[in-house]
């Protein structure tokens, strides 16, 4: 009598059970998507939580984004005249509301697009060792990297790549071209380049190989008085040692005053910059590190590894961006020198990748650098890519280039590096005041 | 045991049942929460609709908004939105607006339909005391119209008509005029870059172009701001480049605020009523029945004066005719259901008084519901439509106003003729061709019109 019970209660609860997953499941079942069934199945976990948050966040008022977005969304679906895809809608969504940020840095990657960005870092890909960047609407070679590929064949910075492979690239963004342009190793790649001063188009092939990392250059540009300069490409892992190694070389020829030449120098590892100017600091903050909230936290110059304080200039242009402005930026608030050139790119921001539920993704620029002396060098431009705050670093010389230089090593022409060799010239020679004792 | 046995069933039925219908009930909420609670006052109930009817068959289709499939989107630009509050740098809660504003206005434009689009407060305002009879700026009606030229889409900034007494008559724009540029500044009209891309140059050639290509667009105009600039009653004069067929014009304009008249008339020697509808507004069907009864019911002949008559509201549209004329239905509005599509009369609870032959005066300015106006008069009142052939806008249009006073315009459905006949991009073509312009004072067509009348009289008479 007892097990009967107890066998009648399982039975019950079962039945039970079942009747409530019949219930839960009718929609489905009346329509036959076995799928959807599945589907709603596996994310009522999700759901509760999201409807749970939502609810929690339907508190803040109408203008909330999702709920006008949903309610467009809703209506468009209804009662829109043709049918209306809605995923494609959403994407479009998100990227119009992101783009209300005025923050090109953060966006939104739909599946292929994320895809094709792991690709890109994982680095299976070979190149022709030069850094692109998209400027008023061109795709400009930043600098190509010396003794890369692209180097050899006789790529300038500031050609424009018109062409990848005979194919046009107007219109194109930055990622897109650089994509086109890399491949598989010993493959030849054909750039169509317009130079300024070169009435026609050049043809240029390059094969691609595995891009070694750049390097820092010595030059002793005034040996009577001791100017030396060394020049930063890129701020990677090697770049600290170098540079002492480059300064130690100088030394050896007699290196009283010391020209640091950032131009066309876009940045890379933050801790590089830090160690980078800890060489020319010795005590003080290099950089300002502002996340979300106002929060800021101070990075210092680390100490005792300063070399000897030589008079300096750090020369910029307006292809200096990130760490190389943090570092012109470091060396010029803690008066350890002057800059001069032309104001930097703007950038001094740190994105952080966030996965999304459907393999989309977004980056967001989650923190920002200021210089030592709280200023923000971020450009800014609004949605429909007009300029609303220059940013960058302006030097406190400033000096246009000349039209006439063709590369770096032109010398001749390079009126940014003459005017820094006169300005410690006159400080090497100019009668010294007595310092108070 | 067997007498226990049923006992135990009925409250194990019971229980099933209430089961089930738990389960039911717990994903109705499911599916059905989180647009409830989002923002509770924006139900449909709340969709301002030119057609009283789309209302009720819009609210009926809102229970199946959300499926699984949405939920997911939902959730997906949730996320987005949470990342960006809780890690962006820069995030501030002023940025909501914004940014709640850049996603419609993005989701919206991604449909390619210039008649779709996202009205911030201030424009929404604008539109809505539109609907009433008052325009600011220019005070024209100006649609954009798509145009596929040399396989390039062209979206240009065209004047349906002038509205009587308003800037733009004053000086001189004219129906189907195109605006090219404001102040100098070129409407970007179409994807130059894409144009120069097809042009086929290379080499130099493209580079020169590409360079021309961006400096335009970057001095240009884009079409949201046009119109801003030409709907903005505080807009400083303008100077217009209008392209009129082959000619290009440059006019200048005092924006301000034009309020119209939506009916006038008057009595014409030989007992000849002159209607004339400006537009169907708000305010439009109590003007009608006042004018009707000031022509009194001795008419010869009526002449109603569409000329210009940029349209507006269908829910107006079908007072007017319902005066005018015994139908059932004044038109068709093709929809879509889910995947097909439906076609419903707009119905007319019509009772005319007027006995009287009718003639319609029409022309380029013609558009929308004035040309379903003008068809149902021709076929079922036998007017004689004189004139030009009409502007050809048989889409139906709907202002939906969201919570926060922003709202945008959707095409929801098209118009077709009562009978079917779908002439948008095509027009009305006239029973009578006639040049409708005012040639030294003397306005041909409608002395056209009323000799049409009176001869019919007469030859009655006789």
């Amino acid at each position: 009598m007892r097990r009967r019970r107890l066998a009648f209660s399982r039975l019950a609860t079962l039945l039970a059970t079942l009747a409530f997953l019949a219930g839960f499941f009718y929609p489905d079942l009346r329509s036959g998507n076995l799928r959807r069934a599945l589907h709603a199945a596996q994310t009522v976990p999700q759901r509760v939580n999201l409807a749970l948050q939502i609810e929690q966040d339907a508190q803040q008022g109408y203008l909330w984004p999702v709920g006008l977005y949903w309610d467009v969304l809703a209506r468009l679906r209804n009662q829109y005249y043709q049918p209306v895809d809605e995923k494609q809608l959403t994407y479009a969504a998100i990227r119009g509301m992101l783009a209300a940020l005025h923050d090109p840095y953060t966006r939104f990657m739909d599946p292929a697009e994320y895809r094709s960005m792991q690709e890109d870092t994982r680095g299976d890909f070979f190149g022709i060792g030069a850094q692109l960047q998209e400027k008023e609407g061109q795709i400009v070679i930043y600098r190509p990297i010396e003794g890369s590929p692209a180097d050899k064949a006789g790529i300038k910075a500031g050609d424009v790549i018109v062409e990848v492979d005979r194919k046009s690239v107007a219109g194109m963004r930055v990622d897109e071209v650089v994509k086109k342009i890399r491949g598989p190793r010993g493959t030849k790649v054909e750039l169509t380049i317009r130079r300024k001063g070169e009435p026609k188009l050049l043809y240029i092939s390059i094969v691609r190989d595995l891009i070694t990392s750049p390097v820092a250059y010595a030059y002793m540009e005034d040996e009577k008085l001791g100017i030396g300069r060394v020049r930063l490409e890129q701020f990677n892992e090697k770049c600290d040692q170098l540079l002492v190694q480059k300064v130690r070389e100088l030394e050896s020829k007699g290196l009283r005053a010391l020209i640091l030449d950032l131009r066309y120098n876009p940045g890379g590892l933050l801790n590089i910059a830090v160690d980078v100017a800890s060489r020319f600091i010795d005590s003080g903050v290099v950089v300002l590190i502002q996340e979300k909230n106002g929060q800021i936290t101070r990075l210092y110059a680390e100490r005792g590894r300063a070399l000897k304080p030589y008079p300096m200039v750090v020369l910029v242009n307006e292809w200096s961006a990130s760490a190389s402005e943090i570092v012109a930026a470091a060396i010029r608030d803690n008066k350890r020198g002057v800059i001069i050139g032309e104001t930097t790119f703007g950038k001094g921001l740190v994105q952080t990748i966030f996965q999304l539920q459907d393999n989309s993704a977004v980056a967001i620029t989650t923190a920002k650098y200021l210089t030592p002396s709280g200023y923000d060098l971020n450009r800014k431009i609004d949605a429909e890519g007009k300029e609303i705050r220059r940013g960058g670093i302006q030097p406190d010389i400033v000096v246009k280039q000349s039209e006439e230089m063709t590369d770096i090593d032109d010398r001749a022409n390079d009126v940014q590096l003459q005017k820094a060799i006169e300005y410690l010239r006159e400080k090497l020679t100019a009668p010294k005041v007595a310092s108070t004792p | 045991m067997n007498v226990r046995t049923p006992r135990r069933v009925l409250p194990c039925i019971v229980l099933m049942v209430a089961a089930f219908a738990l389960g039911w009930w717990l994903r109705q909420q499911l599916s059905t929460l989180p647009v409830a609670s989002a923002h509770p006052g924006a139900r449909l109930t709340s969709l301002q609709e030119y057609s009283p009817k789309q209302s009720a068959t819009a609210a009926s289709d809102h229970s199946d908004v959300t499926s699984p499939v949405s939920m997911d989107l939902m959730q997906l630009f949730y996320s987005v939105f949470k990342h960006v509050e809780r890690h962006h740098v820069d995030y501030t809660a002023e940025q909501a607006k914004p940014m709640a504003y850049g996603a419609v206005r993005a989701m919206l434009q991604s449909l390619n339909d210039p008649n779709t689009r996202f009205l911030e407060p201030d424009e929404a305002k604008w539109l809505q005391e539109a609907t009433k009879g008052t325009y600011g700026g220019i005070g024209a009606a100006l649609t954009v119209a798509r145009r596929v030229t040399d396989g390039i889409e062209r979206r240009e900034l065209t004047v349906i008509a002038p509205l009587p007494g308003s800037p733009a008559e004053k000086a001189g724009l004219q129906p189907g005029d195109v605006i090219t540029e404001i102040d100098g500044k070129w409407v970007i009209a179409y994807d130059l870059f894409r144009e120069v891309q097809r042009s086929g140059a290379r080499g130099s050639e493209l580079v020169k172009a590409l360079e021309e290509a961006r400096k335009r667009v970057q001095a240009g105009l884009h079409l949201r701001k046009a119109l801003n600039t030409l709907t903005n009653k505080e807009q400083p004069p303008v100077t217009l480049t209008v392209r009129r067929g082959n000619n290009t014009l440059k006019l200048k304009v005092a924006p301000s605020v034009v309020t119209v008249e939506p009916v006038t008339y008057r009595l014409m020697p030989g007992g000849v009523g002159y209607l004339r509808i400006v537009q169907f507004n708000q305010q439009t069907p109590a003007r009608l029945k006042t004018a009707l009864a000031g022509l009194g019911n001795n008419l010869q002949g009526l002449v109603i004066d569409l000329r210009n008559n940029p349209g507006g509201s269908l829910e107006a549209a079908t007072q007017v005719a319902a005066m005018l004329v015994r139908s059932p239905s004044l038109a068709l509005i093709e929809s879509r259901h889910g995947d097909s599509k439906r076609r419903q009369p707009v119905s007319l609870n019509a009772n005319p008084r007027i006995k009287a032959s009718i003639v319609v005066l029409m022309n380029r300015g013609t558009a929308n519901v004035a040309e379903l106006l003008a068809v149902l008069l021709r076929d079922k009142a036998g007017a004689k439509l004189v004139g030009e052939r009409t502007f050809g806008d048989g889409l139906l249009q709907t202002l939906v106003p969201l919570p926060d006073g922003s709202a945008f315009t959707m095409t929801t459905g098209k118009l077709l003729t009562w009978s079917g006949g779908d002439f948008h991009g095509k027009g009305v073509y006239p029973t009578i061709a006639a040049p409708t312009a005012p040639k030294q004072g003397q306005d041909l067509a409608l002395e056209k019109a009323v000799n049409l009348l009176t001869q019919r009289t007469t030859s009655r008479a006789s």
